[in-house]
């Protein structure tokens, strides 16, 4: 009986924490990639922290500087860029990186660089020169092997004992050789480092992504005006149209009342941008299309139906005698709604007001269509996700800023949410 | 008294501040780093010039062509200028949404539209759009992979048998394919194929000739080769920008914005070499005029400026490796990143095979889904080279034609 007990326990805490793990996985993945550069976003396997600073080392190679970022990833520098102009090196240092190299650091890490070069310069000139000579030697015996290992498996598949003993001696040598010559490249690439570079590190702009977000979308912030606007206006409008029907579908019984309640809810069936297309023809015809306005009517007609359910069977649970008591007392109808029945519904018109915004405020498909000049922040984010192939963490800055304003949202009205099917005790 | 002068100041007022705005929709440069450098490089200099502004949106073809019509529906015209690619080209000539631009044209003697692009921006004889953003294909190659690379092959002339052998050599030594396709279905993987196709002397997109057949044993050659996340990919430049694919052979433009992300780390060269020489697929977008528009003189005024040889090589040099189809801009060409990618590209169109979309086809959707299906079928599934594959999808493609 004990051990039944703790198996479901235990069934039960690894659901929840799956649960946990499913919703937070995405979430912790967005945000850390919208605060990694361009440079760590794209470093694989990609990090689960985003850093603060940005190490970096600078060489002199043919009179040109030739600057390298480390990467956690590869525990190694990796080389991005090499130029003999300082403002080509700066920009496309700060683009790739997000770390802005400052003119007087730079100079100060030249002059140190050019000390140690000076010193060390013929030891310098001989490694480089034998550092390219064991890429090449690696490279012959790694095509070499690579070929051999092709013609192993050719012999063992023909059975050819002989050949294979050979082969197999072969790869074996050439590994060793091999295994010898990569040991010499990584001594000479290590003292390399030490005297034919200088190493520093620059704080990273860890919201340099949001930043830029911003800067290349031009219409993003007019954009997220525009999309409040739309939400608090679907809001309203399917908080008013929603809520008076909830509470006539929730205090009067007439014939229909079921069918009818059912059939609000129809409209959610249908997939939101099919009628997108002969909407933006009736928008046009009255003036809203490509206004706040219009899409929030667009938004409403499918909230509404939301609204009516959770609106009436929250009025349903508030007793009917409280009202006809408040009439008693001298109030009338509206008074009584307004004073008593009103405030005990507010958790739940609250709760489906969260709903209602939330749907608006993070649709696309209609909203592509249904804007031209004036797009909400969506469709903006939209874009730039279509665009941007190659800047995950842009697109990602883009995703955080879109689901930011809706988590604050959420977080005022949180209190009101588990109230929100008709919880409402008395 | 009193009254007039308040009115003749409003009305100062408003003509001081009322500038005509022309609103210029486009599919090309939709990356915001692209989409950044045409605002702020190339239109505010056009906004100063004639005091105007313009509303610079992007969006995919699609979408372009949805919204006009509904301008066209309603009598609305609110989009002046589009750019649109150029498989789209025939619907909006035949719906008639777009402007004859071949009087106007006639008289800029400072420019010529590069002969290869009229067969898909003139219309019996009339020219509707103007060649923007064109591309064609060139390789991409990770420094990484040169540990593989045998000695006697040189990348600017690198043929399609070299470079499949390499590419076998990389996927044998590290285990694993990194030659990057796009293997999600209607991407560009019928330009990828077509490149080769084109190589062999193929009539592509056709698939019963032995250039296509020789192609399609050349991928099925390379079978091991493809990275095993290739079904996922729907561009190839996340793929190489993480390193996880090391070789491939893509759109100018995709693979300029990869090189460009870090110069020191990859290698671009012209798309390789076959018996018949440097195959392509080549590609262009194109300005053209809404019909109906407020603001035909402004409209005209803008697709002057934009084709204008120095203007088109700035435009198509900070956006990528898109190739400037007016002749005279390869005069302005210099030495940088940027320089090496158009010129790469360049190298291709005047040198390559090249073949482009022909207007001949119901749905190209349709037609790059074939080829989807047959690397799925072929390539990855049954790793089987089958030339009576090739004749039977042959059929599908013929019931595409128009």
């Amino acid at each position: 009986m004990k051990v039944a007990k703790i198996i479901r326990q235990t069934l039960f805490y690894i659901i929840v924490a799956g649960i946990v793990l499913v919703i937070l996985t995405p979430i912790y993945f967005l945000v850390t990639i919208s605060l990694m550069s361009d440079q760590e976003a794209y470093d694989w396997p990609t990090q689960m922290i985003p850093s603060f600073f940005n190490k970096f080392k600078l060489e002199i190679v043919d009179n040109e500087f030739l600057i390298s970022v480390y990467s956690p990833a590869k525990k190694t520098y990796v080389t991005i860029k090499q130029s003999s102009n300082f403002e080509d090196l700066q920009k496309f240092v700060r683009n790739k990186t997000n770390s802005t190299i400052k003119k007087e650091l730079f100079e100060t890490q030249v002059k140190k660089l050019e000390k140690i070069i000076q010193e060390n310069k013929d030891r310098i000139d001989l490694l480089r020169k034998e550092r390219d000579k064991l890429k090449r030697q690696i490279n012959r015996l790694t095509v070499e092997t690579v070929r051999l290992k092709s013609q192993l498996e050719m012999a063992e598949k023909a059975n050819m004992q002989e050949f294979i003993d050979m082969i197999k001696k072969q790869i074996e040598d050439n590994e060793q050789e091999k295994a010898e010559l990569v040991k010499n490249l990584e001594n000479v690439t290590a003292e390399l480092d030490k005297i034919g570079a200088v190493h520093f590190s620059v704080a990273k702009n860890i919201f340099d992504n949001y930043i830029n977000f911003f800067r290349v979308t031009s219409d993003a912030l007019p954009a997220l005006l525009r999309s409040v606007q739309v939400a608090v206006l679907t809001v309203i409008i399917s908080l008013s149209i929603g809520g008076m029907a909830g509470y006539a579908f929730a205090r009067y019984s007439f014939k229909g009342k079921n069918l009818l309640k059912l059939s609000v809810l129809f409209v959610r069936m249908f997939p939101g941008i099919s009628i997108a297309m002969p909407m933006v023809i009736i928008l046009i015809n009255m003036g809203f299309y490509d206004k706040p306005i219009g899409l929030s009517l667009v938004y409403s007609v499918g909230q509404i139906g939301m609204t009516v359910w959770i609106t009436a069977s929250i009025f349903m649970g508030i007793p009917v005698e409280l009202e006809e008591a408040a009439m008693i007392f001298g109030t009338t109808r509206r008074g009584a709604f307004f004073k008593v029945t009103l405030p005990l519904a507010l958790p739940g018109l609250a709760a489906s007001a969260m709903y209602a915004f939330i749907g608006s405020w993070s649709e696309t498909a209609q909203a592509i269509v249904l804007t031209q000049f004036n797009p909400t922040f969506p469709v903006v984010v939209y874009q730039t996700l279509v665009g941007a192939k190659g800047l995950i963490n842009l697109t990602a800055a883009g995703g955080v800023s879109l689901a930011l304003p809706a988590v604050v949202f959420t977080m005022i009205i949180r209190k009101y949410i588990l109230q929100m099917w008709g919880g409402v005790r008395v | 008294m009193r009254k007039v002068f308040i009115v003749l100041l409003v009305l100062m007022v408003v003509f001081a501040f009322s500038v005509e705005t022309l609103v210029v929709t486009s599919r090309l440069w939709t990356p915001p780093t692209e989409k950044e450098f045409i605002i702020n490089e190339i239109i505010k200099p056009f906004e100063e010039m004639y005091n105007v502004k313009v509303v610079f949106q992007t969006m995919d073809d699609e979408s372009i062509l949805k919204q006009v019509a509904v301008q066209e529906q309603t009598g609305k015209i609110t989009t002046d200028v589009v750019i649109v690619y150029a498989s789209k080209m025939p619907e909006w000539v035949e719906k008639g949404y777009v402007v004859d631009l071949t009087p106007y044209v006639s008289k800029w003697t400072d420019r010529t539209f590069s002969k290869g692009f009229d067969t898909m921006t003139v219309f019996d004889g009339k020219r509707y759009f103007l060649p923007v953003g064109a591309d064609v294909y060139l390789t991409l190659i990770n420094k990484k992979a040169l540990q593989y690379k045998p000695e006697d092959v040189d990348i600017e002339n690198l043929t399609w048998e070299q470079l499949a052998e390499w590419a076998n050599l990389v996927a044998q030594g590290e285990g694993e394919g990194k030659f990057a396709v796009t293997g999600v279905p209607m991407k560009s993987l019928i330009y990828q194929i077509g490149a080769i196709t084109l190589s062999y002397g193929g009539d592509w997109p056709n698939l019963d000739n032995p250039g296509a057949v020789a192609a399609w044993y050349l991928v099925y050659k390379m079978k091991d080769a493809f990275a095993p996340a290739v079904k996922t990919y729907d561009d190839t430049r996340p793929p190489m920008k993480r390193e996880e694919t090391w070789m491939t052979v893509a759109h100018s433009a995709r693979v300029g914005e990869v090189y460009k992300s870090n110069p020191t780390q990859f290698i671009i060269a012209p798309a390789p070499k076959g018996p018949a020489g440097r195959g392509s697929v080549a590609g262009t977008s194109g300005l053209a005029i809404v019909k109906g528009t407020k603001h035909f003189d402004l409209a005209l005024k803008f697709l002057e400026y934009m084709t204008r040889p120095d203007i088109i090589l700035k435009s198509h040099k900070g956006t990528g490796g898109f190739i400037p189809p007016v002749d005279e801009a390869i005069n302005y060409l210099g030495d940088d990143i940027e320089d090496q990618v158009v010129k790469n590209a360049i190298k291709v169109l005047k040198e390559g095979v090249l073949s482009y979309i022909a207007p001949t086809w119901k749905d190209w959707g349709q037609v790059k889904l074939v080829y989807d299906e047959i690397f799925k079928k072929m390539i990855l599934e049954d790793k089987r080279f089958e030339p009576d594959l090739l004749e039977f999808y042959q059929i599908k493609i013929n019931s595409l034609k128009k």
